[in-house]
């Protein structure tokens, strides 16, 4: 968050209900009631090719989080691969 | 007597009980059909008239501000949009930044509706079930006239027994969190200048980047 790390992922797992991934976090505990509920969890990378981490981006709400709650607002990952299929298939367009 | 209040209660909670599942059905159903009813309504009044509002591009802002108005929670999407600096902020400003903001989106959706060469707007008959009780998506396609679909989803928010849309994920892509950036950079722009950042706002979309998308 804002650069600085508040936490560290837990577990990463595939929800077989939705088959998407369901990661846990632990937040540093003086963040309980700082988190609003629309804050957006996304997951970036440090550097052009660096490792994934998760970023917390917060959000304006006045209801916040508390421990054990979900944060329903996010961004997945921009898979590099799928972008230069893209673009090469967008300039085969062409 | 007392067996008549008895038996009153009792089929009482048999209707209440038989009423549950077509409840949760109901409101299941409810933020599908309630985009699918606003965009129909919005196409039909669009339709065939794209050339009469090319001109006239106020009177289909109007009519997108009418329609928005009725799905779209704008306070709680522009508070969402200021993010951190929402806290800060004076309560004129802030409701300031809520007119601003939504100006300006209907300005910029309104100009995409009659520069995107699109074919169809489609709200998918397959929705996923929501997740939450109180939060709903609506998954959309939207088909351009070259055949390129773009998904298009809605997230919805339950409040106070209403639906309503407060985020939309374009090809991946999440609008809310692209302005709340956005917004973001402003401020360290202008030196965390709220009202300078207000007066100069306007969504930057980058076209080519929504149909580049984001993830799969």
């Amino acid at each position: 968050m804002a650069g600085v790390t508040v936490g560290r992922v837990e577990v990463i797992e595939l929800d077989t209900e939705w088959y998407d991934a369901r990661v846990v976090m632990e937040l540093d505990g003086e963040l309980e009631g700082h988190i609003p509920e629309d804050s957006t969890a996304a997951i970036l990378t440090a550097g052009l090719l660096g490792e994934q981490y998760i970023g917390l981006s917060l959000g304006g709400a006045p209801e916040t989080l508390a421990d054990g709650d979900t944060l329903r607002d996010t961004q997945s990952a921009l898979v590099l691969e799928q972008l230069i299929q893209q673009f090469v298939t967008s300039m085969t367009k062409e | 007597m007392k067996m008549m209040t008895l038996r009153a209660l009792f089929a009482g909670l048999v209707l209440s009980l038989m009423a549950l599942p077509l409840m949760a059905a109901e409101s299941d159903q409810r933020p599908e059909q309630m985009i699918r009813d606003s965009i129909k309504d919005l196409m039909t009044q669009i339709e065939g008239r794209e050339t009469y509002f090319a001109d006239n591009i106020d009177e289909l802002k109007a009519i997108v501000d009418d329609s928005l108005e009725e799905v779209a929670d704008f306070r709680y999407i522009a508070a969402s949009v200021m993010g951190r600096y929402f806290g800060n902020a004076t309560p004129q400003q802030r409701s300031r930044f809520v007119d601003t903001f939504r100006k300006t989106l209907i300005d910029t959706y309104t100009k995409g509706l009659v520069t995107f060469d699109y074919r169809e707007i489609r709200v998918l008959d397959n929705q996923q079930a929501s997740r939450y009780e109180d939060q709903a998506s609506v998954a959309m396609e939207v088909v351009a006239n070259d055949g390129s679909v773009y998904p298009v989803s809605y997230s919805l928010r339950l409040d106070n027994g209403q639906w309503k849309v407060v985020n939309v994920i374009v090809n991946g892509i999440n609008l809310g969190l692209t302005f709340r950036n956005q917004f973001d950079q402003a401020m360290r722009e202008h030196n965390r200048d709220y009202d300078a950042v207000i007066d100069g706002w306007a969504p930057e979309l980058d076209v080519e980047e929504l149909e580049q998308g984001g993830r799969a």
